[in-house]
């Protein structure tokens, strides 16, 4: 049973193509990994979907839902929640004050409130910071922060885009973790990292976005072993002088480098 | 037929004294993100200095337009640099409200020097005309319609060409960019206020040789220039001068179609209908 | 600290309602119109300070609820009551209603809408006989100052308890949301247009309560002097330097601007406006928060984008 189906998508930018014809589907309960070397427009598709921009040519579908049209945060509504790769909090907000905004406005109330928001603020691991006003909030607090005011919508989908970068090792330990028992909670996630490592400890399948286009699909060990995927992310002659390609390779391998 | 053509052609020559006016304007707000609501002040001050240099010393305001101009590059320069700067990093609405004081301080100040009594440039062209296959053409204004296609040409080339220009260019880009390389920025900001205070100056004397001016009518000049540099693109080299004639133009035709009371309804119509529908204006790049 | 809070209201409320009592015209004169303007600054603070849209149009309101209740009651002979709740809820319409697209114009190009807005509703009312034309209506004489004393002063009472229950509730906490990052809002699932053009009609109709009893305290209506683009920069000084966001900044604001005002009128017309002038200065170089307003720490209060450096360090 599919959750998202995305139809032939594309999107232009002025006269420039980020996206060429996409089309993929997300069964309900699995974790899909994103991957793609910088400027394949991964970010662009999350997007895309989220309803912060309308896409060129073709169609996304929310279970039997047509998203195209739709404004951001009716979709948000639906129960498709997301994280931004650079960091949007409520500034002006307290952290407590940024998860129970989100809360409050898809229907928590009263006591139910209190203990969901107090529960998101525990899971993502932000206790000893309520009160702090957003903006006073370091970086890693803030893609925590994100995290709880996504899943204060109580969402069906998340749409994670780069959660976990800038985390130290520990700390990404527990992300994974933390991922993993949304994802024992029945969340769909299409999850974006660069860091190989969680991609393949987290995800049932892995898509590749190079120069706009979807080049590779597959499960993760099937997709670290494919030579086109190697030459996006690495380039030609890398993947023919050296023949190997890391799983545990860190991110920001540039196109072409 | 004939008398539409003349009310046309009245139009396209206003769109002169619009267009300068817009070209300062456009120029501060296109690249430092500035809008400075002192503008139509700024103006109105340097048809003053026309004027006292007129009456004092008999300077024809043509010959003075080099010397006010350097007056106000030098004015603009100091401004930008020693209080401008200080907050243009800051909230949007502080600068709006710093240029906002800086407003009323100028016309309060124009009112003690010169009292709020209408004033006019007294030249003995400044009511004749050039009479060509029998069309007017109104001579300051014809003058200044060719002073803003010279102006547009001359920045536009500066801007292109020039080393200073390039770095006004470039800052108007991003200042991060322009500070890796290598560029000062508060002193590429002061340039360039200054550079459009000379020209807003320019604009000033040729409103203060075509129009009875008092110090409140700086208000509608930064207006105009707002009209103007929407319906152009903000920080076009050629905006100006296109958005000056489509306001002139319609301005004119308006006034004497619906009849001049309703020339405010059409200027200000338009600015809301052109911010909602295409805030880019005509000639300004797609949002993206 | 909510003690306190009650005590200054208090004593505030308690100054504020004695002071005809030992006063002359003057004063009753100069407090109806420091009440007036507290009122049309907290109006601004609903939609400048919490939401974060700079309005310089939002002397619009005050101008159509004088303008409206005038004309309703001249040319229809309503009762001053209907006249003004008419026209206050007209406004109130109006605001939501062209909120909806100038709404969606960000940082300067949505001030420089309401500004616009503001001009091209003058340019109708003086093209159209019913309200007034360019003439300016005059109304029948009726109250006397210390009525209307009370009057603004209720309405700048209503307006500070109305941003009060704004600012603690969830209604507040999505319009700061707003302000901060509109597109995040959309994406906890705020209707951000909605919150937006509501907030704008909170707004206008307390501007237009203020220009209703403004009109009939005044006896007479002219266009151009209740749409002065000045009225609003004044709301927006007065909320500066109060501290926007605040309940009670806007009203400590038109009280240090209106007693001021009236020290340098005591010099000249043209000293008092030069006064203000430089004082608008100095606020922006040396107060930008406001005497109530939050200090800013750490990264805070950088603007993003092309802008984020600072000149200073």
């Amino acid at each position: 049973m599919s959750i998202l189906q995305i139809k032939n998508l594309s999107k232009d930018f002025g006269g420039l193509r980020v996206l060429e014809n996409i089309s993929f589907s997300l069964d309900e309960g699995s974790v899909v990994g994103l991957i793609g070397p910088n400027g394949a427009g991964k970010s662009t598709l999350v997007n895309l979907i989220g309803g912060g921009d309308q896409p060129t040519r073709g169609e996304i579908y929310f279970g039997s839902r047509r998203l195209n049209g739709l404004p951001a945060w009716r979709i948000a509504r639906l129960g498709l929640a997301r994280t931004f790769q650079i960091t949007r909090i409520f500034s002006d907000l307290t952290l407590d004050d940024n998860v129970r905004l989100a809360a409050w406005t898809n229907g928590w109330r009263g006591k139910n409130l209190e203990t969901e928001v107090a529960r998101l603020i525990a899971l993502t691991e932000l206790s000893d910071k309520t009160g702090v006003l957003g903006r006073d909030l370091t970086l890693s607090d803030q893609k925590r922060l994100q995290l709880a005011r996504a899943l204060a919508l109580k969402p069906k989908l998340l749409l994670l885009d780069e959660v976990m970068a800038g985390l130290n090792p520990s700390e990404l330990d527990r992300a994974i973790q933390l991922l993993a028992k949304l994802r024992n909670e029945g969340i769909t996630m299409l999850v974006i990292e660069h860091l190989m490592r969680v991609i393949m400890s987290i995800s049932d399948r892995v898509l590749v976005l190079h120069q706009g286009t979807l080049i590779a699909d597959g499960p993760p060990a099937e997709i670290v072993a494919s030579s086109q995927v190697q030459e996006a992310y690495l380039g030609r002659r890398y993947v023919k002088n050296r023949g190997g390609f890391q799983p545990d390779e860190p991110s920001e391998v540039k196109e072409g480098t | 037929m004939h008398l539409w053509l003349q009310i046309i052609l009245n139009g396209i020559l206003q769109g002169g004294i619009l267009g300068i006016s817009a070209l300062a304007f456009s120029l501060q707000w296109g690249v430092m993100n500035l809008i400075n609501l002192a503008h139509g002040s700024f103006q109105i001050l340097a048809a003053y200095v026309a004027m006292v240099l007129l009456q004092r010393l008999g300077l024809d305001p043509f010959l003075a337009m080099p010397l006010v101009f350097l007056i106000f590059l030098a004015g603009g320069y100091l401004l930008q640099f020693g209080i401008i700067n200080r907050v243009i990093s800051g909230n949007l609405f502080m600068t709006l409200l710093l240029t906002y004081g800086l407003d009323f301080v100028l016309a309060n100040f124009m009112i003690l020097l010169f009292t709020a009594d209408y004033k006019s440039v007294n030249t003995p062209y400044a009511n004749s005309s050039w009479h060509l296959l029998g069309f007017q053409f109104p001579i300051v204004r014809t003058l200044a319609l060719i002073f803003l296609v010279i102006l547009s040409l001359l920045l536009w080339l500066f801007l292109e060409y020039s080393r200073t220009g390039r770095a006004i260019r470039a800052t108007s880009m991003g200042t991060e960019p322009a500070r890796l390389m290598g560029l000062k920025i508060p002193k590429v900001y002061a340039l360039t206020f200054g550079l459009s205070s000379g020209l807003a100056a320019i604009g000033g004397i040729f409103f203060g040789l075509s129009n009875a001016f008092s110090p409140a009518a700086g208000g509608p000049l930064t207006v105009g220039a707002f009209v103007v540099t929407i319906l152009g693109g903000v920080g076009t080299s050629w905006g100006p001068l296109v958005g000056g004639l489509i306001l002139g133009v319609l301005d004119a035709v308006g006034s004497v179609i619906l009849g001049p009371t309703y020339v405010n309804i059409i200027t200000f119509g338009l600015l809301l209908i052109i911010l909602i529908l295409r805030p880019t204006g005509v000639l300004g790049r797609a949002a993206t | 600290m909510k003690n306190r809070h009650l005590v200054f209201t208090g004593l505030v409320l308690l100054i504020a309602l004695l002071l005809p009592l030992l006063t002359n015209d003057y004063i009753i004169q100069v407090g109806t119109e420091i009440a007036m303007y507290a009122a049309l600054a907290a109006g601004w603070n609903l939609i400048g300070g919490i939401t974060g849209y700079p309005s310089f149009g939002n002397v619009t309101f005050f101008g159509l609820g004088a303008i409206l209740a005038g004309a309703f009651s001249v040319n229809w002979h309503w009762q001053y009551g209907l006249a003004g709740i008419v026209a206050v809820l007209i406004a109130g319409a109006f605001g939501f209603l062209l909120g909806l697209p100038i709404l969606r114009l960000k940082g300067h190009y949505f001030s420089i809408a309401t500004l616009a807005l503001a001009q091209a509703t003058l340019a109708v009312v003086t093209n159209v006989q019913f309200l007034g034309g360019g003439r300016g209506t005059s109304l029948p004489l009726i109250g006397s100052p210390l009525i209307f004393y009370y009057i603004m002063f209720g309405i700048a009472a209503l307006s500070a308890l109305v941003t009060y229950l704004i600012v603690h509730s969830q209604y507040g906490n999505t319009l700061l949301a707003i302000k901060s990052d509109e597109q995040a809002a959309q994406s906890v699932g705020i209707n951000t247009v909605l919150a937006k053009s509501t907030a704008f009609a909170l707004s206008a109709l307390l501007g237009a309560m203020v220009g209703v009893v403004y009109a009939i305290w005044q006896s007479y209506i002219d266009p151009p002097t209740v749409f002065e683009p000045g009225i609003t920069v004044l709301m927006l000084v007065m909320t500066l330097i109060g501290g926007a966001g605040t309940v009670a900044g806007p009203i400590l604001g038109a009280v240090i601007i209106g007693l001021l005002t009236q020290l340098a009128m005591a010099f000249s017309q043209n000293a008092s406006s030069l006064i203000l002038g430089l004082g608008i200065i100095v606020v922006v170089l040396f107060l930008p928060q406001g005497i109530l307003g939050r200090q800013r720490s750490g990264k805070g209060g950088k603007r993003k984008g092309k802008h984020s450096f600072s000149l200073r360090g």
